[in-house]
């Protein structure tokens, strides 16, 4: 017996000192400020607009993009016979910036493929966000096993070849209760110490909005988060300085409904100031912002309607103490049209020279993308008004 | 279970398949054969494909991958019911029924959002709560709980180790199935009473 009792507490000794001895360093993570050229492609204005997912699926959603290290843009959405069908898939293709055509549509995600690389099985995938990493493209999508969206979990592939061929796929563990409910839906952010900071929300009993940081090979080692509660989701993240960034998130409150909400990390992500609402209004649905020149200049897509998604409209605010601006109005919905929500997912990338990318979802039919230049902004601003 | 080993995880699902049932199903009224009957089937059910892919990737799939303290539970379960292996005593069972519903308090409404603390990034690289738990540990050995040890242990071992997918140390500790089937044997009698014999 007292064998046994020594050789327990020998075992406990051993093991317990192995896991000190071996625990992971806290990391801590500075961002990196992007930088952008003031002039964009060319001095004339420029505004174009096509479809670009081909009806090669009965409906898509949610499209992202991302500006690979040549300058070209990789976009993702997905697709299926409808939301959430077993036969949605994560598909994608690349515009060549260099003369403006885009790639064939490639199916770079399958239900099968993580099935297969998780080990668990699927039944739908979606939302599809990436960010590049040295030479490596990272990307993450949603995928639903039991249930509605709001039991999803967060999947990771990476490739080597800006997304012509995708490494396995591997499950995030973020969440102590089955894994469940976690949801991206906007870009990460790859910070200076190599990790990647992800936007994530939960929406199965708490709606809430949260940063996964996770190392380079893709392990969620920190959490943090930003709101709590039922009210906000869908974070937005733009860095501010190296410690501190800014959030902007769809409105999911039912005490205090209709506008966007605001926060602001104050001296580390760890700490968050509460939501503050912003003037433009929110139909519990995605926005999208991205920094001009300055941290505090942005330029945000969104819908500008407090209960529907019938339009698709972009604000501009000089600094963090101006009033936002509606600018302009991409979308609108006529007046005989049936259709409910029209114009959804907003996705603006802000490119390193200067231009812009917009992408959304057209009728749940199409994925739209516009492009404009800083000229065409220029514009846009001016014939907005004093003031933007 | 293993992210690395796919034979590990399937033999993991399998044995938490198998304790979920035996400790769900009234198994222990059934003769000696029948139980090994019983555990068979539930085998090859979890280990078999349908529709493509083997059962236990739709467990996985809902149920995620069990704690290593739930899994060490689960094999005590088996072994004592079938092998009449008495791995623990009466009281480490009532002890942890305490410590896995005042865990379970303090993990889960947190983690799901209900304030703006989330208890559950404690156990991301956090050296204050091993210290925590290698204090409950002694407290376990002094006891002479020596099942409850080495349960412990093994999983911050296995967190060492990071033989799970999650390097968050509850996940390791505990998951949402390991409470419903420890709190089962205290809400049902009958369950509790195969422990005591």
């Amino acid at each position: 017996m007292t064998a046994i009792r020594f050789g327990v507490l020998l075992v406990m000794i051993s093991g317990f000192t192995l896991a000190l001895s071996t625990l992971p360093a806290t990391r801590e993570s500075a961002f990196i400020i992007p930088e952008y050229r003031a002039t964009g492609q060319g001095n004339d204005p420029v505004l174009e607009a096509a479809f670009i997912s081909e009806s090669l699926t009965t409906e898509v959603h949610s499209a992202t993009a991302v500006e690979l290290n040549n300058g070209d843009i990789r976009v993702f959405w997905y697709g299926g016979t409808r939301e959430g069908s077993k036969d949605s898939s994560i598909y994608s293709r690349v515009l060549n910036r260099v003369d403006n055509s885009w790639s064939d549509i490639q199916e770079v995600m399958t239900r099968q493929l993580a099935i297969r690389d998780t080990r668990r099985y699927i039944r739908k995938l979606g939302n599809p966000v990436a960010v590049v990493k040295g030479n490596e493209l990272w990307l993450f999508f949603v995928s639903a096993s039991p249930g509605g969206w709001a039991t999803s979990s967060v999947n990771l592939s990476v490739s080597t070849d800006s997304g012509y061929t995708w490494g396995p796929v591997r499950r995030l563990i973020s969440s102590p209760f089955l894994n469940i409910s976690t949801l991206v839906r906007d870009a990460p952010l790859a910070v200076g110490n190599g990790d990647v900071i992800l936007p994530a929300y939960h929406e199965l009993i708490g709606k809430f909005a949260e940063l996964l940081q996770l190392d380079s090979a893709g392990n969620v080692t920190r959490k943090y988060r930003i709101s709590h509660g039922r009210e906000a989701i869908q974070p937005v993240l733009l860095p501010v300085d190296p410690n501190n960034a800014i959030v902007f998130m769809r409105n999911t409150s039912a005490a205090h409904p209709g506008k966007i909400w605001f926060s602001r990390s104050e001296d580390s992500l760890s700490d968050w100031a509460g939501l503050d609402p912003l003037t433009l209004p929110n139909p519990d649905a995605a926005v999208t912002v991205v920094q001009l020149h300055a941290e505090d200049e942005l330029l945000m897509v969104f819908n500008n309607h407090a209960r529907e998604r019938d339009d698709i409209s972009m604000a501009y605010r000089s600094d963090s103490g101006a009033a936002w601006q509606l600018i302009h109005q991409f979308e609108t919905r006529a007046g005989s049209e049936k259709e409910h929500n029209p114009f959804s997912y907003p996705f603006l990338l802000h490119t390193r020279d200067g231009d812009f990318h917009l992408f959304y979802t057209w009728k749940k039919q199409h994925i739209k993308h516009v492009y404009f230049n800083r000229a065409a902004l220029l514009e846009m601003r001016a014939a907005a008004g004093p003031g933007s | 279970m293993i992210s690395a080993i796919p034979l590990l995880t399937a033999l993991a699902m399998t044995i938490a398949c198998i304790a979920w049932f035996t400790l769900l199903l009234p198994v222990n009224s059934l003769p000696h054969a029948g139980r090994v009957l019983v555990i068979v089937v539930i085998a090859l059910l979890v280990i078999l494909p349908f529709a493509d892919y083997p059962g236990w990737y739709y467990v996985r799939a809902i149920s995620g991958d069990s704690a290593v303290t739930a899994l060490l539970f689960y094999i005590a379960v088996i072994l004592q019911q079938h092998l009449s292996w008495q791995l623990y005593r009466d009281n480490e069972l009532v002890l942890l029924r305490w410590l896995v519903l005042a865990t379970a308090i303090l993990l889960y409404p947190l983690s799901l959002g209900l304030t703006q603390f989330d208890s559950y990034i404690l156990g991301y690289s956090n050296p204050w709560l091993l210290v925590v738990l290698f204090i409950i540990t002694l407290f376990f050995w002094f006891r002479q709980y020596y099942f409850l040890a080495v349960m412990v242990t093994v999983a911050v071992v296995a967190y060492s180790l990071q033989l799970l997918e999650s390097r968050n140390l509850w996940d390791y500790l505990i998951d949402p199935l390991f409470i419903v089937m420890v709190m089962l044997t205290w809400l049902r009698p009958s369950l509790s009473r195969r422990f005591a014999r």
